[in-house]
């Protein structure tokens, strides 16, 4: 009998501590507290590209006095910001490869008021800073850069983190921008630029797209057919394809839930969308944003108002524009294939990866 | 003023599987134990006794409990009820089981003949209909069961869609932005100047606080940030007319400039990029409206709090961005989320007879056509209760909502020419998650109806099922998507706090059900009309956040 009663015991004793156990370390976290502040948000985060480049500048900007004395003095100076963070301030830039301060330029944040050119098989800095312009030669490599001026990057140029131009910033064939890179006028790509977020007025290759006012009066109106559903005012969904003819102009919003094609020369004063693929034929413009679920074509000498977003992949043809100087916008794809002669003026910013065609002129 | 978020509970359909779990699998399983009302001794079940014979060998009352055993195996129902004429029940069976089972003695199958027959008919009929009901009610849970792990498995392995994120230089819209506000003294300010720190062009920006019928301090302090920032508030002061959030909304619209509404109630802290956030999607001429994402502020409080953390995470992380990976159905809730006026116009513009406007608004833009996105970046901090009561409240005050808009909506969507099936499917199961705690209380109905009819659960099959769906999948589906959720967000630490969750579930189960309760007899049955509880508010004024 006692056995029996000590085996229940045992078993019950056992089946509450089974029970018990995962509540252990909920008990010791409730009453122990290790992870309890609400999720971060960044309040303070605007969104803007150029937020590292402007960080750096507030950073060095109590250095500017001590800068202009170096490059008074003509001497390269060793400090050190508030952080901790080294910073070298160059009074003369050129001396720099091979002078007594070359082995602290890995850690560094290299600060000049004058012009730096970076060569290939220098120790890339931890940032450049430059008043001035800043080029860097042939398959040279920088972590981060900031100029105040020009920026050119000569041909096979790799950036990891973000570059920033107080002007134009010019990226050779082949050059490789990693993360950010924007400029306060331009920038201008060569062929073969991998790309990731770019900002500019106006981001072009080659020339860039030709100038024009693409509205036509004489057009003929389009309706589109089909099992068209009123959404709401200048808005239509499309259930199906539906193909634009040339020459047409639609005077609404298109919503398709299956491929979108606009013939040559026709105009979408609105915006579209289409859940299948979306092409955009030569010399059509679309007034307001395409947007499309999968890919977008963009053809020859056709304009969008924009924004321009593909949830797949994105090619803009030669002569094509997105935007304009006046009303900047967004082109965003998955990937994108930018053709020479093309000009966004915005944001162009391809997820996954980005690349210029061909040989621009 | 926090009179619904229906945004917020898509981590109670999580309760609801768990529930199912409990609630669901108890009684199943408490089928094949004996009970003490049976008077049945030890050695009666016991492993060692002998197997008894049928109607020999045994006390009257013994036997009857054999028979209520096979009935509970596996065998068809219609076998363990057909009358057996060949081989009558005695009659201290008969009156064994008058005993044990006394509601429900005239449907245990006995000896009946004449009158007796039809009543036995009318048994197997009621019977017939409640297996059907917990078969069905099984398939519903299990649905959710696997919609969570959809989910869920979705947000770990698939790749995010968030195409308008990447949306940061555009001509942006004129947008007018409504801070819905009742009694919001505590918290107003910090509302205020968060939306005059935006970073959205000003010329295009109107703030138009909606002070519903305060009756503290809120419209001295609006008015105060009035007169210091000229020209950038214009706000409404609404002194009369029908209470609710909805109410107050529908009349500002008179002061809504754009086609763009904007909405977030006084307790959130926007930062500075949120509105460009929220309006990006805007440009996309299939959006009807956008959703964002809330985190709790003062997460930290309590274990309540703490708890809620995880829930929203869940509810957010997953669930919202999930529906949004796959095209399904994101729901508007009414704060930290914008909507396009032309659509909600001509979808009937704001409804004020309902309690959840957000979910309602959700689903008649859907059957029109639109299409509501969530945004994760879109992040603004809120405060949550702090206090269970204050929880059962508000939780009770969506449930009502949110099951008015099932009663709107379902039929709707369901016929919906234009909705695809998928959608459909999503936009049910969504509609039905303030639902599912009546559903498992009518499952556990019906399970102590097959109970004491000896009816069983139609075989194996369905019990192994109930096991499966309930205990196994059920559960941890549900914590599986709380956990995936931390993960995502990178702070898996606080899951250490998981089991107390499912505390919080079956509490929460236990308020909607009340509420549902609450809805179909006062305000449909007597036809009350419905009333809303203010969110009590646990910031100071002034205060440092």
């Amino acid at each position: 009998m006692s056995t029996q009663i000590l085996w229940w015991a045992v078993f019950s004793a056992a089946s509450t501590l089974l029970l018990a156990l995962p509540l252990v370390p909920a008990l010791l976290e409730w009453l122990h507290p290790t992870d309890v502040a609400p999720l971060p948000i960044a309040r303070e985060h605007d969104g803007d590209i150029r937020r590292f480049a402007l960080a750096l500048r507030d950073r060095i900007e109590p250095f500017l006095p001590a800068l202009a004395d170096a490059n008074r003095k003509g001497e390269n100076i060793a400090a050190s910001l508030p952080d901790g963070a080294p910073l070298l301030l160059l009074g003369i830039p050129e001396e720099l490869p091979g002078g007594p301060l070359e082995g602290l330029v890995p850690k560094a944040i290299v600060a000049a008021l004058r012009d730096i050119r970076v060569f290939s098989g220098f120790p890339p800095a931890s940032a450049w800073f430059t008043g001035a312009d800043l080029s860097a030669g042939p398959g040279a490599e920088l972590r981060s850069a900031f100029a105040g001026g020009d920026i050119r990057l000569d041909g096979g140029v790799q950036v990891l983190r973000w570059i920033h131009a107080g002007g134009t910033l010019a990226a050779a064939e082949g050059c490789r921008l990693n993360g950010r890179a924007s400029a306060n006028r331009a920038i201008q790509l060569g062929a073969d630029v991998a790309f990731e977020r770019l900002n500019a007025p106006t981001v072009r290759t080659g020339r860039g797209a030709p100038p024009g006012d693409r509205h036509e009066e004489d057009l003929s109106a389009f309706e589109p057919r089909g099992h068209a559903l009123d959404l709401a005012g200048r808005s239509n969904l499309l259930v199906g394809d539906l193909e634009v003819p040339p020459g047409h102009a639609v005077e609404t919003n298109i919503v398709v839930l299956g491929r979108l094609s606009l013939g040559a020369g026709t105009e979408v004063r609105g915006s579209i969308k289409a859940k299948g693929l979306l092409e955009i034929g030569p010399g059509a413009a679309v007034t307001g944003a395409a947007v499309c679920a999968g890919d977008i074509s963009v053809g020859p000498d056709a304009a969008v108002g924009g924004p321009l977003v593909a949830e797949g992949g994105l090619r803009l043809a030669e002569g094509s524009r997105v935007g304009s100087p006046a009303h900047q916008t967004t082109v965003s794809a998955r990937y994108i294939a930018v053709a020479p002669n093309v000009s966004v003026h915005g944001t162009l910013w391809a997820r996954d990866w980005g690349i210029t065609e061909g040989a621009a002129t | 003023m926090m009179l619904h978020r229906p945004h917020r509970r898509r981590g109670k359909v999580l309760f609801g599987v768990v529930a199912a779990a409990v609630v669901g699998l108890t009684a199943p399983a408490a089928a094949g134990a004996p009970r003490d009302r049976h008077k049945i001794t030890a050695r009666h079940y016991h492993p060692s006794a002998k197997p008894a014979r049928h109607g020999r060998g045994q006390p009257a009352k013994a036997r009857h409990f054999r028979l209520a055993r096979e009935a509970s195996a596996p065998r068809v129902l219609a076998d363990a009820m057909a009358p057996r004429a060949e081989e009558p029940m005695p009659a201290a069976n008969l009156q064994f089981a008058s005993v044990a089972t006394e509601p429900l003695a005239e449907f245990i199958p006995a000896a009946k003949t004449g009158p007796a027959a039809g009543r036995a008919g009318l048994g197997r009929l009621v019977i017939g209909f409640a297996q059907a009901g917990f078969l069905a009610i099984l398939l519903v849970l299990a649905a959710y069961t696997l919609r969570h792990w959809l989910f869920t498995l979705n947000r770990l392995f698939r790749p995010v869609t968030a195409p308008y994120t990447d949306i940061d230089t555009a001509d942006w819209p004129e947008i007018t932005v409504f801070i819905a506000a009742h009694n919001e003294e505590a918290v107003i300010a910090n509302c205020l100047e968060a939306l005059l720190d935006v970073d959205y062009p000003r010329d295009r920006l109107h703030l138009v606080p909606v002070n519903d019928r305060s009756s503290d301090g809120t419209r001295a302090i609006i008015d105060g940030y009035v007169a210091r920032f000229p020209g950038r508030i214009a706000p409404f002061h609404r002194s009369s007319g029908k209470a609710g959030k909805a109410a107050a909304l529908k009349d500002a619209m008179a002061y809504a400039h754009g086609d763009i509404i904007i909405v977030f109630d006084a307790d959130y802290i926007p930062g500075r990029n949120l509105l460009k956030q929220l309006v990006a999607p805007f440009f996309d001429p299939e959006v009807g409206a956008v959703m964002g994402r809330v985190v709790p502020l003062n997460a930290a409080s309590n274990l309540l709090t703490r708890l809620l953390d995880l829930e929203r995470s869940a509810g957010y992380q997953v669930d919202q961005q999930a529906r949004m990976n796959l095209s399904l159905v994101p729901q508007y809730g009414g704060t930290v989320g914008g909507i396009r006026r032309s659509a909600m116009t001509a979808a009937g513009g704001w409804h004020d007879d309902v309690l959840a406007e957000d979910t309602d608004i959700t689903y008649r833009l859907l059957l029109r056509g639109w299409r509501t996105v969530y945004m994760n970046r879109a992040e603004c901090y809120e405060e949550v209760p702090e206090a269970w009561p204050v929880r059962l409240r508000q939780i009770g005050r969506w449930s009502k909502g949110h099951n008015q808009a099932l009663a709107r909506h379902l039929a709707g969507l369901i016929r919906s020419p234009r909705v695809p099936l998928a959608t459909k499917v999503d936009g049910a199961l969504l509609l039905g998650v303030f639902a599912l705690p009546a559903v498992i209380a009518f499952g556990l109905v019906l399970t102590l109806l097959l109970y004491f009819a000896n009816a069983g659960l139609a075989g194996a099959a369905i019990a192994s099922l109930a096991l499966v769906a309930f205990g196994a999948l059920g559960n941890f589906a549900a914590f599986f998507q709380i956990a995936a959720a931390a993960i995502l967000d990178g702070y898996s630490r606080r899951l250490r706090l998981l089991p107390f969750n499912l505390l919080a579930f079956v509490i929460s189960t236990v308020a909607i059900f009340r509420a549902t309760v609450h809805l179909l007899v006062h305000d449909w049955l007597l036809k009350k009309e419905m009333v809303w509880d203010k969110t009590v508010r646990y910031r100071r004024p002034g205060a440092a956040l």
